[in-house]
């Protein structure tokens, strides 16, 4: 079952150009996002990458940081994130059917994290993937809940000559990264 | 007045070749790219669910509104109640000056175009900055947006090119992800410099005091985010009464809106949340405006509360075949389209307000799309009506609808004195002729007319044995000015095909027109005269079926003589028998083949076919006709790219609008000629007409024909 809910989840979330990749554990994903990471470094080669990490239940057992020339922040990350080139942060839950990941973005500063970096990497559980919006709902109290984030895809426009293009207001490039097990605590947030 | 700036408006948006560009090849990807997006979601089913739930929310809208008020405290929120434009903008600036506030960052919010509130807080002094990027360019312009959704459509990127350009001082080219990244770069730093930012909302959740806010480019989510102020604009009709109400309207919007399954950003806000102020964390100060401006004046009408459905995913204007010529700007205020044309009459009364419900042709398309199902065509209808209630009919009007039309004798007198002269109304009797049925009214260079026929079919028919031996069931034939005055051999053709499915055929020759020109012009007087000569003459006639070969003459039969007789004690019961005996030729030849369908041999001509907009849309016909042709009649289907899309008939709109309805004919000649097909089919003498006549007038080989006429020629070939 999980697996067809990650298969539709990836097409969909791909099909509105998000990148999705799935993992064992929170160790596989740590070396997954170092990859990622050192990618973007190569690329920017004229400054010292700069990465904002909004640490949840998934990441936050992590002993090491990636390995990288650049600067991982994990604290003052609203302050942070201004600069950043990367904002790394957790999703609650995923929606298979349009491949959407679901947050509770009341803390400041995972809204910084996901909305101000060119740049966003969203770890979800793999088990935490949903089959459509009203599954969502129940599971969580959508009326309770200060700021609830849906994300699908990167952030678009059409607005000149109804050209798609990405990355106008939040990021260009989005990776979710689907956490299989491990973590503080099994099962979604 | 207000006339001539319609027109100007109209000429300048045609002279306007990008525009035309922009929209024509935006409406032809738009239909597939929505279609796409509606795989396996059953469109119908979930409108049934949003007219439910949005119904429900009009019908308790104080009772809505008092809930969410109260929900919504309860999180920490404040929440005004505006009735009119004037208290929301006092109560923005007021709150700004309190708070000191300098600069404003918006997201997109129509309710807040709809009040001009920029333009209000710019007189106070403050900064207002678009971060949508087609407000921004469109603010930056100094314009209007032209369209719901994508405001600034109307722009090429070159002149954004040129508008980016002064606003950065320094000389941009058109790559358009390079206008993104400077849009991106200027507005980045207004975020964290304004104090208040304003987003409108898109649902409203009255149990739980829920905003639900969406938006592709993430803009709503910074603006709600980093301002240490947000004030949320919504209109009343953006209430919903539950949290389970929520997936369904955005299973709608963005698959009607921009195709897409879900919009990048959907936001939940539940009462103010963290921010950051000087560098420390505190809760933000959340206002909810609920802004009336005559919403619930909309909502004490029985049929314009239907408008409070709305949900802004501007389908309707993507599909609407006169947009896609005009663009938005024609419509004068900042809703444009059918809904625009509801909306503007009650949002905004300024005086010079075009007359913009003349521009609609009544093709149905915009319902159709709908992900409300709003009657849009027949709101607009009604305002034409009020119109010519409260100015009253002219002089010329009053003549040709109560003098002429609603006499039957005086009536077709005068067509007889027509056919005789056979150029019957040189071009200074246009606003005469104007108000005739169709195809009188039909007078343009561009399209070669068909003569009024020498007899008309109510002569023929005397001479013509319409009953062959005996028959099974009895039919009256309801001809319809076209048929009886223009086409009567297409008449005998339907008497024909009739005839050798074992019906005999009668023509009450005290049949008058349908009433249609009376109807959409507003002239209801007539209408209902007519309607009464039509039931007299139909009632008497002792027969199975009346039936129609026209698609505009059945719905008056239907539906349209019903309604104007309802409530006449002599003729209600009388307009209901009719309509209930009344079929579509094509529908009824169907049922009489039975099983005779599929047994022909497929070699007829390659065909294709044009769906009127009256027949698809009003009766529903789409695929019988298809079945009849292929099937009954051996014609061998090639399908055309929009074969739905108006051919700009309309009656007199050919008429008053002969730049509008000649580029809507063009655009579907050159869809028929694509296709490849030798003949064009349709169950529509007006379209009929309208396509005939425009493929003539360009010397094109392919033949218009009504499917009646198909049907007579494979019965012939069968016989000989
Ligand atoms: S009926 Fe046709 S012309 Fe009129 S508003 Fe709707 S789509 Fe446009
Ligand atoms: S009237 Fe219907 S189609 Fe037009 S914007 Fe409103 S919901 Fe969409």
């Amino acid at each position: 079952m999980e697996g067809k809910l990650y298969q539709q989840f990836k097409v969909a979330a791909e099909g509105v150009g998000a990148e999705v990749y799935r993992v064992e554990g929170p160790e596989q994903a740590l070396e997954l996002i170092t990859g990622i990471l050192r990618e973007w470094e190569s690329r920017k080669r004229d400054k010292r990458l700069q990465v904002v990490w909004k640490k949840g239940s998934i990441t936050s057992g992590l002993a090491t940081k990636p390995a990288i020339k650049g600067i991982i922040y994990e604290k003052e990350l609203s302050f942070r994130a201004r600069e950043a080139d990367v904002g790394i942060a957790e999703g609650d839950l995923a929606i298979a059917d349009t491949g959407t990941i679901v947050q509770d973005a009341t803390d400041v500063e995972k809204r910084y994290v996901t909305t101000l970096p060119e740049l966003n990497i969203l770890l979800v559980r793999t088990t935490a993937i949903v089959a459509d919006m009203e599954e969502a709902f129940a599971r969580l109290r959508p009326g309770r809940i200060p700021f609830l984030a849906f994300i699908t895809g990167p952030s678009r426009t059409a607005d000149i000559e109804r050209v798609l293009t990405l990355g106008v207001h939040g990021p260009e490039w989005l990776h979710v990264i689907c956490v299989d097990e491990g973590g503080s605590r099994n099962g979604q947030g | 007045m207000a006339k001539d700036n319609l027109k100007k408006g109209i000429q300048t948006a045609l002279a306007n070749e990008n525009l035309g560009g922009a929209l024509e090849r935006f409406a032809d990807s738009y239909v597939a790219s929505r279609a796409k997006a509606y795989e396996g979601v059953d469109f119908y089913g979930l409108r049934q669910e949003i007219v439910a739930l949005k119904d429900y929310a009009a019908e308790h809208l104080e009772e809505l509104a008092e809930r969410f008020t109260k929900e919504a405290e309860k999180h920490g929120a404040i929440v005004y109640r505006a009735t009119s434009p004037q208290a929301v903008k006092e109560y923005i600036a007021r709150l700004a000056v309190e708070r000191g506030v300098e600069t404003i960052v918006k997201s997109k919010s129509m309710a807040s175009e709809e009040i001009h509130l920029n333009e209000y807080l710019a007189e106070q002094g403050i900064t207002v900055k678009e971060t949508d990027l087609g407000e921004w360019i469109i603010q930056l312009a100094g314009q209007r947006p032209s369209h719901m959704v994508m405001p600034a459509i109307h722009l090429t990127k070159e002149e954004v090119a040129e508008i980016f350009s002064k606003e950065v001082e320094e000389r941009l080219s058109s790559d358009i992800p390079r206008l993104v990244k400077v849009a991106r770069q200027e507005l980045r730093q207004f975020y964290f410099a304004a104090e208040m930012g304003i987003t409108g909302a898109n649902i409203a959740v009255a149990e739980t005091g829920t905003l639900v806010i969406v938006t592709n480019e993430g803009n709503a989510r910074l603006v709600a985010t980093v301002p240490p102020i947000h004030v949320a604009l919504v209109g009343l009709e953006k209430l919903v009464s539950s949290m389970e109400d929520v997936p369904k309207i955005l299973k709608a919007l963005p698959r009607s809106a921009t195709a897409q399954k879900l919009t990048s950003y959907v936001t939940m806000i539940n009462g103010p949340v963290p921010t950051i102020v000087n560098g420390q964390e505190q809760p933000k100060e959340l206002h909810i405006i609920l802004m009336d401006n005559n919403r619930t004046k909309m909502q004490q009408d029985p049929l314009f509360k239907k408008a409070l459905r709305c949900i802004r995913c501007a389908s309707c204007l993507n599909v609407c075949p006169v947009y896609r010529l005009v663009g938005g700007h024609v419509f004068g205020h900042v809703y444009a389209g059918g809904i625009g044309t509801i909306l503007t009459n009650f949002f905004n009364d300024f005086e010079d307000t075009p007359d913009i419900q003349a521009l609609c042709i009544f093709c149905g398309r915009c319902q159709e799309f709908c992900p409300a199902d709003i009657p849009l065509p027949e709101m607009i209808l009604k305002l034409r009506e009020e119109k010519a209630e409260n100015e009253g009919l002219s002089t010329i009007e009053k003549a040709i609808f109560e003098g002429v039309l609603a006499n039957r004798e005086r009536f077709h007198g005068l067509l007889k004195v027509a056919s005789k002269a056979q150029r019957p109304f040189a071009a200074k009797d246009a606003p005469f002729i104007r108000h005739l049925p169709l195809f009188l009214a039909g007078f343009t260079r561009e399209r070669s007319l068909p003569t009024i026929a020498d007899k008309p079919l109510r002569e023929l028919v005397d001479k013509q044995n319409i009953s062959v031996g005996k028959k099974a069931k009895r039919a009256a034939f309801y001809a319809g000015c076209l048929i009886d005055f223009a086409y009567p051999g297409l008449g005998e053709d339907v008497i024909e095909v009739l005839n050798h499915y074992g019906v005999e055929v009668v023509f009450p020759k005290g049949q008058t027109c349908c009433g249609a020109p009376a109807k959409y012009s507003g002239a209801k007087e007539a209408a209902v005269k007519m309607a009464r000569q039509n039931v007299e003459a139909l009632d008497l006639a002792d027969v199975d079926y009346i039936v129609s070969a026209c698609p505009t003459c059945s719905v008056a039969l239907k539906e349209d003589f019903v309604k104007l007789l309802a409530g006449d004690p002599r003729w209600e019961e009388a307009s209901r028998r009719v309509a209930a005996k009344v079929r579509d030729f094509t529908d009824l030849v169907k049922e009489l083949a039975g099983d005779e369908l599929g047994k022909v041999p497929g070699d007829g001509p390659k065909l294709t076919y044009h769906d009127s907009c009256h027949y698809k849309r009003s009766m529903g016909l789409s695929q019988v006709p298809r079945e009849v042709l292929t099937e009954l009649a051996g014609c061998q289907l090639v399908e055309m790219e929009g074969a739905d899309l108006c051919c700009g008939m309309g009656g007199s709109y050919t008429v008053k609008f002969p730049e509008l309805s000649m580029p809507i004919l063009e655009k579907k000649l050159s869809c028929i000629e694509a296709s490849g097909a030798e003949v064009v089919a349709m169950d529509c003498p007006g379209c009929l007409m309208q396509i005939g006549g425009g493929l003539d007038r360009k010397g094109l080989p392919i033949k218009a024909k009504h499917t009646a006429q198909l049907l007579a020629e494979a019965l012939r070939k069968e016989i000989e």
